[in-house]
Order: structure tokens, then C-alpha cells, then sequence
């Protein structure tokens, strides 16, 4: 068994383009549907206000999301505006501000609120800083700084779509849509190898070998995991910890919970496998069935905005609307693994079932030369 | 001893193999000759017990090896007609991977792969991705892989298809080698008449799923021990030629192909009288006759009424 093992990471190894296209192409996608769509907006800030208060200033403000708030002088802020570079300028000044727009600008008044709030924030720290004894100020300013770090309670907001809790992670939604759909690649390029190696006659090598069917298939079947396993370990720890997406703490739980949706996915490529005849048709309906299992699943965009009941009803044979709800149940909604034992129980039958067809079907055909 | 009894497969309600009877004794070389689709390939799949058969016995040593295989396989070697390596490997990494999964023990399986390398003569080319093989050495590394375990019964599916004559000397005098000196039986099929000649001791011929004779290669020429092949050689092959020689009642397995016709006629037959006169009639420039002893590929013309490349 090791020694197909083995032999299959050296073929990997020897020929490793599709694997590392896959990987990458998991992460590009991830990252531009999901943090690339986070593009911060560019606000040109100038100041009539000494270097030390427009500092403070601007340390609120940029705790602003979506926003971007950089220094320039008056008149190259107002420049960029006129020339289109930034829709809009900031104008710090004594006792207020003054917003410079664009005419096609629309959120003004929600700018505007939240630049007042920051301005406010920033106005009563240094008013209570002021007020307190010149010997105080430093042991304040530190107060204010621990009491920002640690707050004494926490606000969660939470909404709800059709009857259940919906919290979009734009970040994690992509990652793991992508990761589930792009996997199935990665895993059915696997289970082509073993396709080639029946017609080739490996296969046949291998059968009347000592080893026994149960370890060959076994050892086939482990290692398309393992490839799909590796390939997902790789992009999360990526975006986890180069990245810097935020897991809400289900990291590692996740990456327990990818195991099920990959085991039923290599099933369901030995059952497509087992139905086809060449290499070349078992690709075309990998091609064909992966990317609607994408779409239905939810892999592109949240379920819980689909309206549809018939695209809704069909989400339940995707895999992928299963390795999602957990995935996004060990992260987002921090559920439990009871919380999760339906998708995990409908993704375990689904393997059952597929892999028990397959090889019996597998097994069938061989007889036929 | 490798028996068959009766093998029979069907496939839907077509009858791939039909109540085929063999026999392999250790030692011995047997040849296993017919044309495309004739069930050599389904027969060997069957006795490597890599089918089931649907009727009949594969017996080794008197057991069934249909539901008990482990028995045949230990001491079993099979070359399939396609190249069965991994290309992305050396031929050393395939030797060594085919050998593992034999569960050979790790220093015998490095004295064997030195072995094997040098008995197919690639001693020298060991290091090499398969792929950047010729066809010729990859036919010799198919066969290698199967002699790794030192099996005591090789079989040989078509080994020397599509592949320069260098080679193929090389395959067959490996073959010759192989029985000599390790006293390996070897089933060996083939579509190429003169190699099974060269090599084998018995031979089937089979068509259309039947054994349609069998025995030593004397044997089997007797069968047309009472004609001789005439080979002749025109200045131009004309059809009314053709035509007024397949009218003769003592002429048989006429074929006529550009400037050349072959027939079979009875050994006490005195045909030159008669064919100079058809000569002479049709004004057909007869250049050159011979006359030869019925070949494999004569009696197999003469059994199926199609050459084996048909």
C-alpha cells in the first residue's frame, strides 16, 4: 500500500503543474472576490490643525471601515478631487470639518456622520486629556488606550433572513466556496490516474500483484484525499496566518469538518469514474457537474439570498451546500459539532453510497475486456 | 501445470471464448496464434485470473484458480500488449514499484531489478524517464516488470506489436533465453507466424473464440502435408489470370497481390503444363515460380480461409 503511496506522490511530484494551477487559482479567486472586494474608499484629509491634534484625528478616522483617510496638502487634496483621483477631501479645521465631494458622490451623509463620530471621539479624549493635571495626562492617555483594547462588553449584531441567523463573511464565503469547488478538480485529476492506469493495464499489473484489491483501492482512494486534503491545508493556512482572514476561532475545526465534504467528494468522482469508459469523458462530466454543484451550493454566492425554491430544492444534491454549512458553522456561527451533525451525516451517506456503487460497478465492468 | 478446461465467455450473448481446452507444462513454450478478435486476449485475461470465465476450469496443479487465484498468481508472470509503466518514471522506479507491490523483500528486490535490467538490456539506460524510451525499449521493460519475481509461467501478449526488427530479436532471443535457462514455461500469443515458429514448442490457433487446431509446429503443418505452396512472379498481374486459375479443381488459397500469386496445390500434381497454358492465353509474362513447404500461416489460410492478419 505504501508503495503506491509513494509512487503516486513521486508521479505528483514529477508533474506538478495541475495541483499548484489549481492551489493558485483557489487563492487569486478567494482573494479578489474576497478581500478584493473590500477595496477601501481613498479620502484625501488636510489640516489647518497642528501636526500633534490632526494626528490624534486621524487615528480615529481610521478606524473607520471601507475608508482610507490620507494627509496632503490643501491643495494637492483639492487637485485630486478636481481630477478625479479621490471623490472626496476632508477638511480638518478649528471646532469642526468641511467635506469636498465630487457632484456624483452619494454617500456624503454617511460620511459625514461617521467622520463627525470619529471627530467627536477623537475632541473629548483630547478635551479630557487637557482637563486632567499636566503630571495625569500620560497615566489618561494610557487608560484610554487599555480601556480600547479591552473593552468591558462586547456588541454582536445579528440579522436574520428567511427564519434562520445570516451573517455574511464576503472573506470566508469565498475562500471556502472556492476551496470546495476548485477541490473537486484537484480530486477527480486523482481518480483519472487510476482510469489511465485500467487502460493502460497497470491496473491489470496490480490486480494479480500480492497486494489484493481492498489495498489497491484503499491506497487510491487514500491518496486523491490526501491530494485534496493538502491542497485545501494549504489555503487556509495561507489566508489564516499570511492573510490574516479571521476564522472567528473555528480554524482548526474547519479544517476537521473539510474532511467529511472530501471523502464524499472522492466518491462521488470513483462513482463517475466507474460509469465512464475513457479518461477523456470522465473530464467532460467533472467539467458538467462541478461547476452547477458550485452555483447550487452555493460556492459563488450566500443561499440565503436565492429566492428560488426549485434552485433551493436543488441545492440539497450539491455536496457543496453541505461542506459549507459546516465549514461556515465552525467559523462564523461558532456552532458545535452536534449544531452540526446533519450536513456532517447527509456528506457521510452520500460517500457511503457513492463509493460502495462505484467500486461495485468498477468491479463489474472488469470482467468485460 | 496450467490446464484449461472448457473455457467459455460470453459477454451479453456474444461468445467471446468457446469451450476452449489448453494445456501449459512447466518448461515449455506454447504458442497461442490467431487474428485480431479471435479470443487469444480474453483466453490469457482469463488464465492470468483476471476475468472470471462464464463457463469451464483454469486449473493450476489440479486446483481451480477461478475462485482461489493467489495460488497461480504467486508464480505467475504477465506481459499485456500495452505498455503497462508509469512513463513519468525511471525504469529503475518502475522495477522497484512493480517489485514492492510483489511484497518482495527490500535486498532480493535490488538484486533482482540489477538482474532484470541487464536481462532486458537496459543496464545502461536505468536512470531515464520512460517516456524518452523508444518503442522498443519500453516493450523490454514491460517484459522485465513481469520477471521481477522470478515466475515460473510467463505470459506473453503480443509482446513484439509495433516495434523495429532489432528489438524484436532482442524480445524473442530474451523469450529463448528465458525458457532455456530458467526453465520458464511461456504462453506466448502472437499474430506474427514466423515468431511463434522460432519460439514455441505447441501451438493452438484459434478463430472466433475456438481452438481450431493444435499441437507441435510438425503437427500442424501435417495438416497440410499433402500440398505444396506456389509462389509465382509476373511481369503484371491481370484479374482474367485470376480468374481462369481459381477455376482449376487441383488449385486452392489463391491470392494474387501486385505482380505476385500464391496457391496452394496437391504435392503429385504436375501444374506447370497447365499454368504455362494459361500464360500463354492471357499473355501474362510468368517471370519467376517457386515452390515451398506449407508454412503456419498456410494452414491457417487453409483452416479459416483468411491470413492472420486479416
Amino acid at each position: 500500500m505504501m508503495a503506491i503511496l509513494r509512487t503516486k506522490f513521486l508521479l505528483l511530484a514529477r508533474q506538478p503543474a495541475s495541483f499548484i494551477i489549481t492551489t493558485v487559482i483557489i487563492c487569486v479567486f478567494a482573494y479578489v472576490l474576497g478581500l478584493g472586494s473590500q477595496t477601501k474608499l481613498p479620502v484625501a484629509v488636510y489640516s489647518d490643525l497642528s501636526q500633534q491634534r490632526t494626528d490624534a484625528i486621524l487615528e480615529e478616522l481610521q478606524k473607520i471601515p471601507e475608508k482610507e483617510f490620507t494627509l496632503y496638502g490643501e491643495s494637492e487634496a483639492i487637485t485630486r478631487v478636481e481630477e478625479g483621483k479621490n471623490v472626496l477631501a476632508l477638511h480638518l479645521m478649528e471646532g469642526g470639518f468641511e467635506l469636498i465631494t465630487s457632484p456624483d458622490f452619494m454617500e456624503a451623509p454617511l460620511v459625514r456622520n461617521q467622520v463627525n463620530t470619529a471627530y467627536i471621539k477623537a475632541t473629548q479624549k483630547e478635551s479630557i486629556i487637557n482637563a486632567t493635571a499636566i503630571d495625569q495626562q500620560e497615566r489618561v492617555e494610557e487608560l484610554f488606550s487599555q480601556a480600547s483594547n479591552n473593552p468591558i462588553f462586547h456588541l454582536r449584531y445579528s440579522s436574520f433572513a428567511n427564519e434562520d441567523q445570516f451573517i455574511w463573511d464576503s472573506k470566508l464565503h469565498s475562500l471556502f466556496g472556492f476551496s470546495l469547488f476548485m477541490v473537486i478538480y484537484t480530486v477527480a485529476n486523482c481518480v483519472h490516474y487510476l482510469i489511465m492506469e485500467r487502460r493502460n493495464h497497470i491496473w491489470d499489473r496490480l490486480t494479480i500483484s500480492s497486494l489484493g484489491k481492498t489495498k489497491i483501492y484503499f491506497s487510491n482512494i487514500l491518496y486523491s484525499f490526501l491530494l485534496g486534503y493538502l491542497q485545501i491545508l494549504l489555503v487556509l493556512f495561507i489566508f489564516h496566518y499570511l492573510v490574516g482572514v479571521d476564522f472567528h476561532g473555528g480554524f482548526y475545526k474547519a479544517l476537521l469538518l473539510v474532511v467529511p465534504y472530501l471523502l464524499c467528494i472522492v466518491s462521488l468522482a470513483i462513482f463517475i469514474a466507474s460509469v465512464v469508459t475513457t479518461p477523456g469523458r470522465f473530464n467532460a462530466i467533472i467539467t458538467v457537474i462541478a461547476v452547477p454543484f458550485a452555483m447550487l451550493g452555493g460556492a459563488y454566492w450566500p443561499l440565503e439570498i436565492v429566492t428560488s425554491e426549485a434552485i433551493l430544492a436543488l441545492s440539497y444534491i450539491s455536496p457543496i451546500t453541505y461542506g459549507l454549512e459546516l465549514l461556515n458553522g465552525a467559523t462564523i456561527y461558532q456552532n458545535t459539532f452536534q449544531d452540526l451533525i446533519l450536513p456532517l451525516a447527509v456528506l457521510l451517506f452520500m460517500a457511503v453510497v457513492l463509493m460502495g456503487i462505484g467500486i461495485n460497478v468498477m468491479e463489474k465492468r472488469e470482467q468485460k475486456i | 501445470m496450467i490446464e484449461v478446461v472448457n473455457l467459455t465467455k460470453t459477454f451479453k450473448k456474444a461468445s467471446a471464448v468457446d469451450q476452449v481446452n489448453l494445456y501449459v507444462e512447466p518448461g515449455e513454450i506454447v504458442g497461442l496464434l490467431g487474428p485480431n478478435g479471435a479470443g487469444k486476449s480474453t483466453t490469457i485475461a482469463m488464465l492470468s485470473t483476471l476475468i472470471a470465465p462464464t463457463g469451464g476450469e483454469v486449473l493450476f496443479n489440479r486446483k481451480s484458480v477461478v475462485k482461489q487465484p493467489s495460488a497461480l498468481r504467486k508464480v505467475l508472470g504477465v506481459v499485456p500488449q500495452e505498455i503497462a509503466l508509469y512513463t513519468e518514471l525511471t525504469a529503475r522506479e518502475n522495477l522497484q514499484f512493480f517489485g514492492s507491490i510483489q511484497k518482495m523483500p527490500k535486498q532480493l528486490l535490488k538484486k533482482r531489478i540489477e538482474i532484470v535490467l541487464e536481462q532486458i538490456g537496459l543496464e545502461n539506460e536505468p536512470k531515464k524517464l520512460v517516456k524518452h524510451y523508444s518503442g522498443g525499449m519500453k516493450r523490454r521493460l514491460n517484459i522485465g516488470v513481469a520477471l521481477l519475481h522470478e515466475p515460473e509461467y510467463l505470459i506473453m501478449d503480443e509482446p513484439t506489436v509495433g516495434i523495429d526488427p532489432q528489438s524484436r530479436n532482442h524480445i524473442l532471443e530474451t523469450v529463448k533465453k528465458l525458457n532455456e535457462q530458467l526453465n520458464m514455461a511461456i504462453i506466448y500469443t502472437s499474430h506474427y507466424m514466423e515468431e511463434v515458429e522460432f519460439l514455441c514448442n505447441r501451438i493452438y490457433i484459434m478463430d472466433q473464440g475456438r481452438v481450431i487446431a493444435s499441437g507441435t509446429k510438425e503437427e500442424i503443418k501435417a495438416i497440410l502435408s499433402s500440398e505444396n505452396k506456389v509462389l509465382l512472379k509476373l511481369e503484371k498481374l491481370s484479374n482474367q489470370f485470376l480468374n481462369e486459375l481459381m477455376k482449376q479443381p487441383e488449385i486452392s488459397n489463391i491470392e494474387g497481390k501486385e505482380s505476385i500469386v500464391s496457391f496452394s496445390v496437391a504435392k503429385e500434381t504436375n501444374f506447370l503444363p497447365m499454368l504455362l497454358a494459361i500464360c500463354e492465353k492471357h499473355k501474362v509474362l510468368l517471370k519467376s515460380f517457386q515452390v515451398e513447404e506449407p508454412t503456419l500461416e498456410d494452414v491457417f489460410l487453409h483452416l479459416t480461409g483468411r491470413t492472420l492478419r486479416n
